[in-house]
């Protein structure tokens, strides 16, 4: 635990030279919700480190300095719904099916060469989550990629993929996951325990779902209303856009992975027709198995095969907020909101569009020509 | 990239196909050919040849013909290139005849001479030459749509496979003169060019090959992919196997259309690899040696037909002395009659018994034949074996194609630059990973890079190459030309992605979408191509209004027709 509180004097350290000031900047447009389009010539004020106001008409203080960006474009700082970023590596502890102990939180190294990764990358939270080899990996924990906690909250991370029974440590069938994941889930629903299983089990804390086919997708889903259980699924593998046909996914939120170049026709469309089917599609990096900058990517190829900007741009930053319980803080660049934001060079999701500028906390973290 | 270990035996390969080469002299005489005819024409192109040739073996700077030719040549390689450029870009057009165009542009001064020669040349290339065959389409006007760089929105017809207008208000008379016969609202959406792939790695080319013959039309998928993604024309490049690994050509995507069609223009350009066998560290020693023996080979090549030309012009001279002593009125006059001809001097050889075809032989003279028959008469000397890969070669060493060199590693980049300047040809790099340690180097020398996908992640080898994010941006701040390819033709479609991910990374938007447009058009001689502009070959693509900057296609015409639109998935 000293680590933690390790961190959580950083982070103080971090945020607190910045609470004082007020931060006012102007770009050519303005994203303060991404699924509220954006606004020209928009201004952002951030005080204490948290946006005070945005939008076209901003009143600024006496004495306020307004940043001027002209040309570029701030959108709310991406939101990182699975990465596993910041942990030495053998992030995973096999040894048991519910890893209920586990606390990433104990395992971030603070100042890991990964946060820059992801700070060039224009994302501001990320939640660092185990693996997927077992039924519940532990508690995932989402930071800044300053390094800083945000808070005590936790999410669990659970798995329903073949993964979770390596080496052959029972169940070893997508029919025995699941029933040992019902089994335990009502138990633990029961219990006032503190660790992820329960707080899941009774709907106080998201789980990250590691699925690989829709059919545990649906069984988890029928499993939700009775236990009040938040859920984020995250698709394993490559989903082909036909096996989506007849599946509820109305207001589902599904983490899809980092895009790659080499993606086809077929994998591009995949998140519009998850979003098609009522689904909430988020983008996940899944750092430092791949880049940091592949989960822009795979928004940009979606957004270019079906997927409305809107819907893409949310993936990135409020939809993965709200699926990790943090909307309002992050996500989105409504009054309240922490002031994370990137600063474009242009439209988000031109993939020509460099990061000029990343803040946290009204505080700037990178600068393109080079690191703070 | 995959494919390194797949040519794992470069070094190899290319001293075999050498050896082949030589041992089964290739019945198609396509390149060496002149030797043949220009014998008996022969008088003076020998002579030309003679001097250039020994001078571009002995005298790397070539000085004596080309220096007359073109004054430029002297220094050869800075000098050389825009010249070859020059050419290049005239050349293209034609496509196959341009051999037969650009040596009379480039020797002038003696115009008989080639007025003679040139026309034997041009008539092999002429039975290959392709005729692209471009289907009509309606005339189509699309408005409403936006252009880059401009406020506001435009008009763009096009007819006859080409752009007629493009301007922001078309009047309506102009319109009803035009003939527009079906009108699409691209309401506000953006036009572009048709995006242009510039290097598209082919499957298993074989060493002399043609690229487009491991080209499957009927991959509609794949096509089809890359339309929806804006890609319209394609250059798929030969593997690397050998140093004379095949030609490539420009095709355009039109779905379920045949070669006839599709087939823009081939023998671009010579490919070679260098550093693709490593796996060991003496990768580089061994590919760059090869390439090196390589053209050593060429070199001699060249210089046996040099040689030969020599020779049989010093026989003919003998044979004419020859006849002229054996004092026969008929001799007399066979020689005399073949000295105006230019060639009929030559005839007399092929006289003699032989397995040639009787068309040799057409211009026999009796006097000639008696000539021959003499005993005594001066002996012809024997021609050298054909072989099409040190012909085509040999083009490279002439400056008649570029030499397309894929290398990755600082080592394999200098092992290129240093052939280049030896042996004086035009280098396009391809790759070229760590080519930002060697930018000014690369700028001096004048060398186009076509760079493939940024790499993602980190470089697991064990021997890690020193990638750097910004490699376009460092090359084209350098001063180097920038064009940017897929290295894969069923991933053409991630062309414009490739190009993203390196403005992404400091390339000026505007420079990512030329390197894939004009300048690749530039770089592979398309003529009107990868603009829009009126005039210019109507491979249009409609983007949707785009929200965020995510500009999803519409719709993509080439030459004036529809081939790809987008359904909702």
């Amino acid at each position: 635990m000293s680590r933690l509180t390790l961190i959580c004097a950083l982070a103080l350290a971090l945020s607190s030279p910045a609470a004082a000031q007020d931060l006012a900047i102007s770009a050519g447009q303005l994203v303060v919700d991404a699924e509220k389009g954006s606004v020209k010539g928009g201004v952002l004020l951030i005080r204490g480190g948290k946006v005070v106001s945005a939008g076209a008409n901003v009143k600024l203080p006496a004495g306020t300095k307004l940043l001027k960006r002209p040309g570029a474009w701030i959108v709310p700082g991406f939101v990182d719904a699975r990465a596993h970023l910041g942990l030495e590596r053998d992030i995973d502890e096999r040894s048991q099916a519910f890893a209920n102990d586990i606390d990433l939180a104990d395992r971030v190294v603070p100042g890991h060469k990964d946060f820059a990764k992801h700070r060039a990358a224009g994302i501001t939270t990320a939640l660092i989550s185990p693996g997927d080899q077992s039924l519940l990996a532990g508690a995932a924990v989402p930071v800044k990629t300053t390094g800083a906690l945000l808070g005590t909250q936790r999410v669990a991370k659970l798995s329903l993929t073949s993964s979770a029974s390596m080496n052959g440590r029972p169940p070893t069938s997508q029919g025995g996951r699941l029933a040992l994941l019902r089994a335990t889930l009502k138990k633990a629903h029961a219990t006032k325990g503190g660790g992820p299983l329960e707080a899941f089990a009774r709907g106080d804390v998201p789980g990250l779902v590691s699925v690989s086919n829709f059919t545990s997708l649906e069984a988890l889903q029928r499993l939700a209303p009775r236990f009040g259980l938040r859920l984020i699924y995250d698709l394993q593998a490559s989903v082909s856009p036909r096996t989506v046909k007849g599946v509820d996914l109305k207001g589902v939120f599904l983490a899809i992975g980092p895009g790659r170049v080499e993606f086809g026709q077929a994998a591009r469309q995949v998140p519009a027709v998850l979003n098609k089917a009522g689904a909430k599609v988020l983008f996940t990096s899944r750092a430092p198995y791949g880049p940091a900058s592949g989960m822009r990517l795979r928004a940009i190829q979606a957004a270019k095969d079906g997927l409305s900007g809107a819907a893409a741009l949310a993936g990135l930053t409020s939809i993965p907020a709200q699926a990790l319980g943090l909307e309002g803080r992050v996500g989105a660049l409504t009054p309240g909101a922490d002031g994370d934001f990137v600063v474009f060079s242009g439209p988000p999701l031109d993939l020509r569009s460099r990061v000029l500028e990343v803040y946290v906390a009204g505080r700037r973290v990178y600068r393109a020509d080079g690191e703070e | 990239m995959s494919h390194r270990l797949t040519w794992a035996t470069l070094g190899f390969s290319l001293v075999a196909t050498a050896a082949i080469g030589l041992a089964a002299p290739d019945p198609t005489p396509t390149p060496p050919a002149p030797g043949e005819k220009p014998v008996p024409k022969g008088e003076k192109k020998p002579e030309k040849k003679k001097p250039e040739k020994k001078k571009g073996k002995k005298k790397p700077d070539a000085k004596g013909k080309k220096g007359k030719k073109k004054p430029d040549v002297k220094g050869k390689k800075g000098k050389k290139k825009p010249d070859a450029k020059g050419k290049k870009g005239k050349k293209k057009p034609d496509a196959k005849g341009k051999k037969g165009k650009k040596k009379p542009g480039a020797k002038g001064k003696k115009p008989g001479a080639k007025g003679k020669k040139k026309p034997e040349k041009k008539k092999k290339p002429e039975k290959k030459k392709h005729v692209r065959v471009v289907k009509p389409g309606p005339v189509i006007l699309i408005k409403n749509a936006r252009v880059a760089g401009a406020r506001g929105t435009f008009s763009l017809v096009m007819s006859k496979g080409k752009i007629t207008a493009l301007a922001r208000q078309i009047p309506p008379r102009a319109l009803q003169q035009l003939k527009v016969q079906q009108t699409i609202d691209a309401k506000g959406g953006r036009i572009g060019p048709g995006r242009i792939d510039a290097w598209a790695s082919l499957g298993d080319a074989v060493p002399l090959g043609n690229a487009l013959d491991g080209f499957d039309p009927y991959d509609t998928a794949s096509i089809r992919a890359a339309l929806s993604q804006g890609v319209t024309t394609v250059f798929l490049n030969p593997m690397r196997s050998t140093a004379a690994s095949g030609q490539g050509a420009v095709i355009k995507l039109i779905p379920g259309a045949g070669r006839d069609e599709i087939l823009v223009k081939e023998g671009l350009a010579l490919h070679a690899g260098l550093g693709l066998s490593r796996g060991t560290l003496t990768g580089s020693l061994t590919d760059g040696q090869a390439l090196t023996k390589f053209f050593e080979q060429v070199r001699n090549y060249q210089d046996s037909w040099v040689d030969y030309e020599e020779k049989l012009k010093k026989y003919l001279v003998a044979l004419k002395k020859f006849a002229a002593t054996q004092g026969k009125k008929g001799a007399k006059k066979g020689a005399k009659k073949g000295a105006k001809k230019g060639k009929p001097s030559a005839r007399p050889t092929p006289k003699r018994p032989t397995r040639r075809p009787p068309s040799r032989t057409s211009s026999k003279k009796p006097g000639a034949a008696t000539a021959k028959k003499k005993k005594a008469g001066p002996k012809k000397p024997a021609r050298p074996k054909l072989n099409r890969g040190l012909a085509l070669a040999g083009k490279v060493l002439d400056g008649e194609l570029p030499l397309r060199i894929e290398a990755h590693r600082v080592e394999d980049i200098q092992n290129a630059l240093e052939l280049k300047k030896t042996y004086g040809f035009r280098l396009i790099l391809e790759g070229a990973s760590e080519g930002h340690l060697l930018a000014d180097a690369l700028a001096e020398a004048k060398v186009t890079v076509v760079l493939g996908s940024l790499a993602q992640g980190e470089d697991s080898s064990s021997y890690p190459m020193r990638r750097v994010p910004d490699l376009a941006a460092r090359l084209e701040a350098a001063g180097v030309t920038v064009v940017i390819g897929s290295d894969g033709w069923a991933k053409s479609a991630i062309l414009a992605e490739a190009a993203g991910l390196h403005a992404s990374a400091g390339l000026s938007p505007a420079s990512a979408e030329a390197a894939i447009t004009t300048r690749a058009a530039k770089l592979l001689g398309l003529e009107k191509t990868g603009e829009l502009k009126r005039g210019f070959v109507a491979d249009v693509v409609l983007y949707a209004p785009s929200e965020f900057g995510a500009e999803a296609v519409s719709a993509v015409f080439i030459d004036g027709r529809l081939v790809y639109q987008r359904s909702t998935p």
